[in-house]
């Protein structure tokens, strides 16, 4: 089956002082089946949003794709005219941002806005039938009284009404994927749960795939099939979110997961990984995470581990595989 | 709405009143009516006699009061120099000014808006960045310069188009207008052009930085991911968004031409308002100079209602019937 999604060695620049291209996004391999929701995870800075924004075409005026490929549903977009990007904006590729207030143009109700976008894809033979529509769409996503919130401006609506209506915008045209970047992180938990399932029943229901793109493993482990950690513009550790959850592979990741607080146990003092991630333009030959990481040894200072097979993932670790002249990991739980 | 309506003209009221009340005071306390109308010789039983009939032996706070009730009713009073009603000479100079304005104002709104869009669009062009000069340029150049170089150059050199005057007009009622006729068209280019260059390059730099401001928020963004198409992006969204401070400096623009286009009535002599307050200035004609401040307030006191109501037209934020719509809960 074609990827939805499939990013393959992806290099993103960004333009430096004095015409240096620092290296944001290093190599980045990844891809998404229809259907599947593919969790992004890492702190910020790590180049979550800036490969979400590279999917859908709009990265900062200073960033640029150096090298590697992106195709949406087997075709090359990466390549492609901005005339061309602009038309699958929208119908193929879906956007869900984080603030909704802010996403939503304070002028135009609601109705009207997703009225305009539904006009625009899938060429609605009149602005009446483009309204009942929209109507639908705002009672799909869970708006009550549909009829006459289509007519209340962004501004009128709670925080949660106005990221579902930014979930039908993102859906409205029939996307085969949709780019969520930190969709729930402004709202309150019970309507987080609301928007995950929203989304998760999109994509069982209607096969869109979707890169959800969240510094909260919580959120990973609630929605996501497969998760990507992502570490300094690279991806350090992928695989299933069970296996991910219930043995990490990675350090970072085990420090990750470790920095959400278990409900059962009261500890002292929250986990945190110490330290912060290495500043863009100063690369060396070591693992970028050398610094930080717990188990770090002599290896890890001199030679940087490459995305590898572990297991039924994959990992950038030297601890992997663990035949290595490493100490061995022990296992899913001690650590830190 | 017409509760707005109704509130702002309350509130212009007191504003109209202490003009009217400055005007007033030009009246009572500059140079003696009196001894205007009775020339060289009089006694002082014609004297006291004139005061009384003109009501000037009454107390001040009497007087205002039926200045005020004079001037609702139309009535400035008349002219030292021409000896003639002040309501007749503005009525008389008022459309004159009037098209040059609507003309200027119109000209520079449908060229600078569009200039403003397209340099926003295309920041990066050097073609922006020249039109931005050229700007720069027109706003810096003294309009009694700019009104002289277009008169040197198209009516003394090229002989195209002529360098004074409005035309032959035509009379519809008591407003005589100079678009219906060549001579009057040709006649309204060149000032109309001086008037409207420097209006156009304002309107252009104060687009363009509301574009490039509308144009960096987050929601332009989300509707390029969204893939609406650039007319929407740029016209729907982000102009509507940039367009009430454009369509106030616009507005205060065209009272400012006409009110105040004194300099290019001069230059062009130009038979309008502007070129009838000069020479009054000069001939000390206190009617003529009251009424035109009397004038002036009102003409700006209603462009600001128009303003207010069209502001809220383009922005619902601003309308406070919106207030009570129910706002939606989550389930």
């Amino acid at each position: 089956m074609t990827p939805a999604l499939e990013l393959s060695e992806l290099v993103v620049t960004l333009d430096g002082p004095d015409r240096t291209a620092l290296r944001a996004l290093d190599r980045i391999s990844l891809s998404v089946a229809p259907g599947e929701i593919l969790g992004l995870v890492g702190e910020s800075g790590a180049g979550k949003s800036l490969t979400g924004s590279a999917v859908s075409g709009l990265m900062p005026a200073a960033a640029r794709i150096a090298a590697g490929e992106i195709r949406v549903d087997g075709t090359r977009i990466d390549n492609l005219p901005r005339s061309a990007l602009r038309r699958l904006r929208g119908r193929r590729i879906g956007a869900i941002v984080q603030d909704a207030l802010s996403a939503l143009d304070p002028l135009y109700s609601v109705g009207d806005q997703l009225a305009e976008t539904i006009a625009t894809h899938s060429g609605a033979r009149s602005w009446a039938e483009a309204q009942a529509r929209a109507v639908a769409w705002l009672g799909a996503v869970g708006i009550p009284a549909p009829e006459i919130n289509a007519r209340a401006l962004p501004q009128q609506l709670s925080g949660g009404m106005r990221q579902r209506v930014v979930v039908a915008l993102a859906l409205c045209a029939g996307p085969c994927l949709v780019i969520a970047d930190e969709p729930t992180t402004a709202l309150d938990p019970s309507v987080q749960a609301q928007i995950i399932d929203l989304m998760m029943r999109q994509a069982r229901r209607e096969n869109t795939a979707f890169l959800l793109i969240t510094h909260d493993m919580g959120i990973v482990a609630e929605a996501a099939d497969r998760v990507a950690v992502m570490y300094a513009g690279r991806i350090v550790e992928t695989g299933a979110v069970a296996d991910v959850l219930a043995r990490p592979k990675h350090p970072y990741t085990r420090g990750l997961i470790g920095s959400i607080p278990a409900l059962s146990e009261r500890v002292a003092r929250l986990h945190q990984i110490e330290g912060s991630m290495p500043r863009l333009g100063f690369p060396s030959p070591a693992c970028p995470f050398a610094p930080r990481c717990p188990r770090v040894f002599g290896r890890c200072r001199s030679e940087r581990p490459e995305l590898m097979a572990a297991e039924r993932g994959e990992v950038a670790c030297w601890l992997w595989p663990a035949d290595a002249d490493a100490p061995q990991p022990q296992g899913a739980t001690a650590d830190a | 709405m017409l509760l707005f309506v109704v509130s702002r003209i309350l509130q212009a009221l007191p504003v109209f009143l202490c003009v009217v009340l400055v005007a007033f005071v030009l009246f009572a306390f500059v140079g003696d009516p009196v001894l205007i109308m009775l020339g060289q010789n009089y006694t002082e039983a014609q004297r006291a006699a004139t005061a009384h009939r003109l009501g000037l032996d009454q107390p001040l706070i009497i007087q205002y009061c039926r200045y005020v009730w004079a001037t609702l009713h139309g009535e400035f009073g008349v002219s030292y120099r021409l000896s003639r009603p002040v309501a007749a000479l503005l009525a008389e100079r008022l459309p004159a000014t009037a098209e040059l304005a609507i003309t200027a104002t119109l000209l520079s709104v449908a060229v600078g808006v569009p200039l403003g869009v397209f340099t926003a669009v295309h920041r990066r062009r050097r073609v922006a960045g020249i039109l931005l000069s050229i700007c720069l340029v027109a706003l810096s150049v003294p309009t009694f310069l700019l009104g002289t170089l277009l008169i040197l150059v198209f009516s003394v050199g090229l002989h195209w188009l002529p360098s004074f005057g409005r035309g032959a007009v035509v009379h519809i009622g008591w407003w005589s207008t100079g678009l219906l006729t060549a001579s009057g068209l040709r006649s309204l280019v060149l000032p109309a052009a001086t008037l409207g260059l420097y209006q156009k390059s304002l309107i252009t730099r104060l687009t363009r930085v509301e574009m490039l401001d509308a144009l960096g928020t987050e929601h332009i963004r989300f509707a390029r991911a969204r893939g609406l198409p650039r007319r929407s992006i740029y016209v729907t969204h982000a102009g509507r968004n940039a367009l009430v401070p454009i369509v106030t400096l616009a507005a205060l623009q065209f009272g400012g031409v006409l009110a105040f286009s004194i300099v290019t009535e001069s230059v062009f002599q130009w038979p309008g308002l502007g070129l009838l307050f000069i020479q009054s200035l000069g001939a000390a004609d206190i009617p003529v100079l009251a009424a035109y401040l009397i004038l002036t307030a009102a003409i700006f006191l209603t462009l600001n209602l128009a303003v207010d109501l069209s502001s809220t037209l383009i922005d619902p934020r601003l309308r406070s019937s919106l207030r009570g719509f129910p706002p939606a809960r989550d389930r």
